[in-house]
């Protein structure tokens, strides 16, 4: 009897061992896997207003696609003092394909900040250029409300797809 | 056209008709033509080799429906090359080679409808050490095709989105968004009146515009940039844009005209170019059409920056480099107007995708003098006198653009 008991007691010992492993390795990495963060590149307007300045942010590694990356651009850039994105802009979705991406906002993009040519070159290099980082992306268009967008402020030609607009690249803020 | 016809008859006045005919006798001929559909790229394309005798000059146009191609090599005969070849049937259906007077005309098909900027084409200097004698290369890419993830030269720093997010790259789908069709459906018509680029530095336009001889007798179009219900931006003390640009402009046609230039103006006053609360593209192309529409030799649209941190000063110019002429405009006028007393100082000539220097078909400019929303440069730009300075200025680089130099 004592032997079987003894032997029963191991068997569950070793159980309830093998069960809290796995407990524990269901629980913990699970809580790694969402705190994950990743780097991602950003574009922001510098003080001097010459150009758009590359910032590396860490984000949840569940926000690092194309539309996680954008909101999180427009975060960081509305609180600039002088910011050039239009108050209550919002990314609703970006779909890319064959290199192309769809970038819808809501109705505050029709509305420039400042109705300059200057506010609006960097407003679009700001977003082209952190998209274009995505390797699937080399070309963006804007939709508001299942329409193209063509003008914000009648200067740049938006009837195309917007390329990465490397000339307004400036080394730091 | 107008180049093409003055300097022909140059030529026939001054250099006379045995050059004309040695000229002719000297035709470069097309001794072989060779093609291939090159995978080495992220979009496969048609090269096309044509073996010259000498160097030509070369012309190149898209039909407005993008389908057909057709290059014109001056002074260029066949020899012994097939007058119709049958390419690669989803890039160039097909190539055909015919003489028209002294000129050679090449006509290429494609399946699909093709842009200035999917056609390439170029020389290459005669190579003895290769025994290849000089070559015009055509390259024409392929249409609605993915870019290849991994090709030889390909961007090695890039994101790759997919790597990021592995488990999750969706993007929602309500349906593919077909841009140009959308742009269709609302009347937005694709310009196609752009030029191919024809390498080597040698750069064909379509449409013909003077670049030198002074400025007696020029074209020039010129834009006041916004108005009627267009404003354009506006100043903390309620001006507008619009009604800055406007007399500058008039100050510069007037002395444009003394100078001897033909000067057309999209507006003379307050109003919308196209129409009241017309969309940006109908706009801007009404104000780019003045230009294309009168075959100015220049376009010049006057614009006054704005921008959300008043702080912010300063002149700019900007072109498109649509051709090699362009940017020498933006450059010369530039130069005059950016460091204006009591403006925030030079802040470059440069590159920008703005609608009217990319839609009109000449050397085209856009300056941004001062910031409307810089309380300091708009109180200069109300003054009467700072306005005819701009202009005068304005003048004098256009008048240094016209010396060709």
């Amino acid at each position: 009897m004592s032997k079987r008991k003894s032997i029963l007691l191991a068997i569950l010992s070793i159980l309830m061992l093998v069960f809290a492993g796995c407990m524990n390795q269901n629980v913990a990495p699970k809580q790694e896997v969402a705190k994950e963060q990743v780097k991602v590149v950003l574009y922001l307007p510098n003080e001097a207003a010459s150009g758009v300045a590359k910032e590396v942010v860490e984000i949840d590694k569940k926000d690092a696609n194309p539309l996680g990356v954008l909101n999180r651009l427009i975060a960081e850039e509305v609180k600039d003092k002088y910011s050039v994105f239009p108050k209550e802009l919002k990314a609703k979705d970006v779909r890319v394909a064959d290199g192309l991406a769809y970038v819808e906002f809501n109705e505050a993009f029709l509305k420039s900040q400042a109705g300059g040519s200057l506010t609006e070159r960097l407003e679009l290099a700001s977003i082209v250029n952190t998209l274009t980082e995505f390797k699937d992306i080399k070309e963006v268009m804007f939709i508001v409300n299942g329409d193209p967008v063509t003008e914000i402020s009648g200067h740049v030609d938006m009837t195309n797809p917007i390329s990465r607009i490397d000339d307004l690249i400036v080394e730091s803020k | 056209m107008r180049t093409i016809w003055k300097m022909v008859c140059m030529v026939a006045v001054f250099i006379m008709m045995p050059v004309a005919i040695l000229m002719a006798a000297n035709a470069s001929e097309v001794t072989d033509v060779r093609w291939v559909t090159r995978n080495d790229a992220p979009i496969s394309y048609v090269r096309i080799v044509l073996d010259l005798t000498k160097r030509v000059e070369a012309d190149a146009m898209i039909t407005r429906d993008g389908l057909s191609t057709k290059l014109v090599l001056k002074n260029t005969k066949m020899k012994d090359a097939p007058k119709r070849m049958s390419l690669d049937r989803n890039i160039v259906k097909s190539a055909v080679l015919a003489e028209n007077g002294n000129d050679l005309y090449i006509t290429l098909q494609t399946p699909s409808a093709i842009e200035p900027e999917d056609i390439k084409v170029f020389q290459l200097k005669k190579d003895d050490s290769i025994k290849k004698p000089v070559r015009l290369v055509i390259d024409v890419m392929q249409k609605n095709v993915k870019p290849r993830d991994h090709y030889f030269g390909m961007e090695k720093n890039a994101v790759d989105s997919k790597h990021l997010d592995k488990n999750k790259v969706k993007y929602k789908s309500r349906g593919n968004v077909d841009i140009k069709k959308l742009l269709k459906d609302k009347g937005i018509s694709l310009d196609k009146r752009k030029k191919v680029k024809i390498g080597d530095e040698e750069i064909i336009y379509l449409s013909d515009f003077k670049t030198s001889g002074g400025i007696k007798g020029k074209v020039i179009a010129i834009d006041p940039g916004h108005g009627g219900t267009d404003v354009g931006a506006p100043s903390q003390n309620g001006v507008y844009e619009k009604e800055l640009t406007l007399p500058i402009a008039l100050e510069l046609e007037k002395k444009l005209k003394k100078a001897g230039a033909k000067v057309y103006l999209t507006r003379h006053d307050d109003r919308d170019v196209y129409g009241p609360r017309s969309s940006a593209v109908d706009e801007l192309q009404a104000r780019s059409d003045v230009g294309n529409d009168n075959e100015a030799d220049i376009f010049i649209s006057i614009h006054i920056n704005s921008f959300t941190n008043p702080k912010i000063g300063g002149i700019s110019s900007y072109f498109f480099p649509k051709t090699p002429y362009d940017k020498k405009l933006a450059a010369k006028i530039g130069a005059k107007i950016a460091n204006k007393d009591g403006f925030g100082g030079d802040r470059g000539v440069n590159e920008a995708g703005f609608y009217v220097l990319k839609h009109t078909t000449m050397p085209a400019t856009l300056v941004e003098i001062g910031f409307i929303s810089n309380p300091k440069e708009e109180k200069l730009l109300l003054k009467k006198k700072v306005q005819e300075e701009f202009a005068e200025l304005m003048c004098e680089g256009i008048i240094e653009y016209f010396k060709g130099a």
